[in-house]
């Protein structure tokens, strides 16, 4: 199908692949369409529909909300057209950053599965081929017999690479979830479209890096740090990690973090906040070179900065609510102003 | 198309953000030191609620994504805001915090 878009210097034209959503279709071909969250929570990609027909995708997206159903309004991460189609955007188009890759549809396959806590999982993709993307970065996964595409960032930080990694949360009622954490095995095969987001660590501009992740929102931040670790980044410019979770039996990856802060020393801090149950005695012997705090993440991060950050970029990803904590500290404590601020909420 | 009361002076916090309902219009307010100021609820980007976002004492910041306002004149601040805050007058009688409605201000999310 042809779809036409409608702006101010004029229309934009670019066809789909039969069953691919309008957004999938634009960002593949390198339009920049207004996008977040691409799985129908967020919003963003309204359109208005001035002709034509499509099939609306999840009934439910909670990104359906503000509609006007008066102007044909429609979003396009979830709109497969069923004829050609002649659309305006309701929100302006975006820039495409230089340099970033076009996401496309691949072919992966489970490679591993393994369990990191009690309620969250690594889950390790080997794609057909080798993909770029910028850490912090995410891609859509479908399963087969599963409906629709879930959002999950990639936890690896080397690209363009085959292997992905990711770190999956078990949700209730959650369907794709369900079957990594029940059903899917080591060679299962899955569809990926990525990569995605705009959140991304972008070494060229030289910053102080201050991660405050919660959840399964750790994945952001080991991608982060994996990329600044093998670029040397770390050996010029500080970082610090602060990882939010309720009791120390949802602290995944602390080996890992633990030996980046051996390695990179007094430029890399990580401190693990935990909001209900406090480490105790043995589990901080065993880890320590890691910083624990008791209260919640954006708590620990009010009482640890210091100060003004000078010269950085904050990375904030996890639940929503978690992410407007840190997003209140880092403004009023931290005085830093939007554009160093990125953030991922993983709703 | 009137002067209507909203609260009773001091009935917000320093700082806070929070929506009244004035007339069958909903007003959001700020306070800062004695001064109030009033706004429609909505951010003019994506109709996200302002009063989930931040008021620190000189900028308003929505958290979606974090478009900000000089909250006396409502003008841009920050590097992400592309439209100004509509604001209604407000003036203060007898210890009342009084707001002018005509009708609601809105924005047009479409334009």
């Amino acid at each position: 199908m042809e779809i036409i878009i409608e702006t101010k210097t004029g229309p934009l034209a670019f066809a789909t692949l039969a069953g691919e959503t309008i957004l999938a279709a634009g960002l593949r071909q390198g339009v920049a369409l207004p996008y977040e969250c691409a799985t129908g929570t967020c919003g963003t990609c309204r359109a208005r529909l001035i002709d034509g027909a499509i099939g609306e995708g999840w009934a439910r997206a909670p990104g359906r909300q503000g509609l006007k159903a008066a102007r044909r309004e429609f979003l396009m991460c979830q709109a497969a057209p069923l004829t050609d189609c002649r659309i305006a955007l309701s929100n302006s188009m975006a820039t495409w950053r230089a340099g970033s890759e076009r996401p496309a549809t691949l072919a992966a396959r489970v490679d591993r599965l393994e369990p990191l806590t009690h309620d969250m999982l690594s889950l390790v993709l080997m794609l057909e081929r080798p993909m770029a993307f910028e850490a912090g970065q995410f891609a859509l996964l479908a399963a087969p017999g599963i409906d629709g595409f879930r959002a999950y960032s990639m936890a690896n930080g080397e690209a363009p690479s085959r292997r992905l990694d990711f770190i999956i949360k078990c949700k209730p009622d959650g369907g794709f979830s369900d079957w990594l954490f029940t059903r899917a095995r080591p060679g299962d095969a899955l569809s990926l479209f990525g990569p995605l987001g705009s959140a991304v660590l972008e070494p060229s501009l030289g910053h102080d890096l201050l991660m405050i992740v919660g959840g399964s929102g750790l994945g952001v931040a080991l991608s982060i740090l994996t990329r600044a670790a093998g670029e040397g980044y770390l050996a010029r410019h500080r970082a610090r990690l602060f990882f939010g979770v309720r009791t120390m039996r949802d602290a995944a990856a602390l080996q890992q973090i633990s030996l980046w802060r051996e390695r990179f020393g007094a430029d890399f801090e990580a401190t693990v906040a935990l909001s209900e149950a406090p480490a105790a005695a043995a589990e901080r012997a065993l880890w320590p070179r890691l910083c624990f705090e008791e209260g919640m993440v954006h708590e620990a991060v009010a009482r640890r900065l210091d100060g003004q950050p000078r010269n950085t970029m904050a990375f904030l990803a996890g639940p929503p609510p978690m992410v407007d904590a840190a997003m209140r500290v880092v403004m009023l404590k931290g005085r830093l102003p939007p554009s160093r601020i990125r953030f991922d909420k993983f709703s | 198309m009137a002067w209507k009361v909203a609260f009773r002076e001091g009935a917000i916090g320093q700082n806070d953000m929070k929506e009244f309902d004035v007339d069958g219009i909903t007003v959001l307010l700020t306070r800062v030191g004695d001064e109030y100021f009033a706004y429609p609820p909505l951010c003019p980007h994506q109709e996200e609620p302002l009063r989930k976002g931040l008021c620190d004492g000189e900028l308003i910041t929505c958290f979606k994504h974090i478009w900000q306002w000089d909250l006396r004149t409502g003008a841009c601040a920050g590097t992400e805001s592309r439209m100004p805050l509509k604001m209604y007058e407000v003036r203060k009688t007898a210890g009342q915090v009084e707001v002018f409605l005509e009708q609601p201000l809105v924005y047009e999310y479409d334009a």
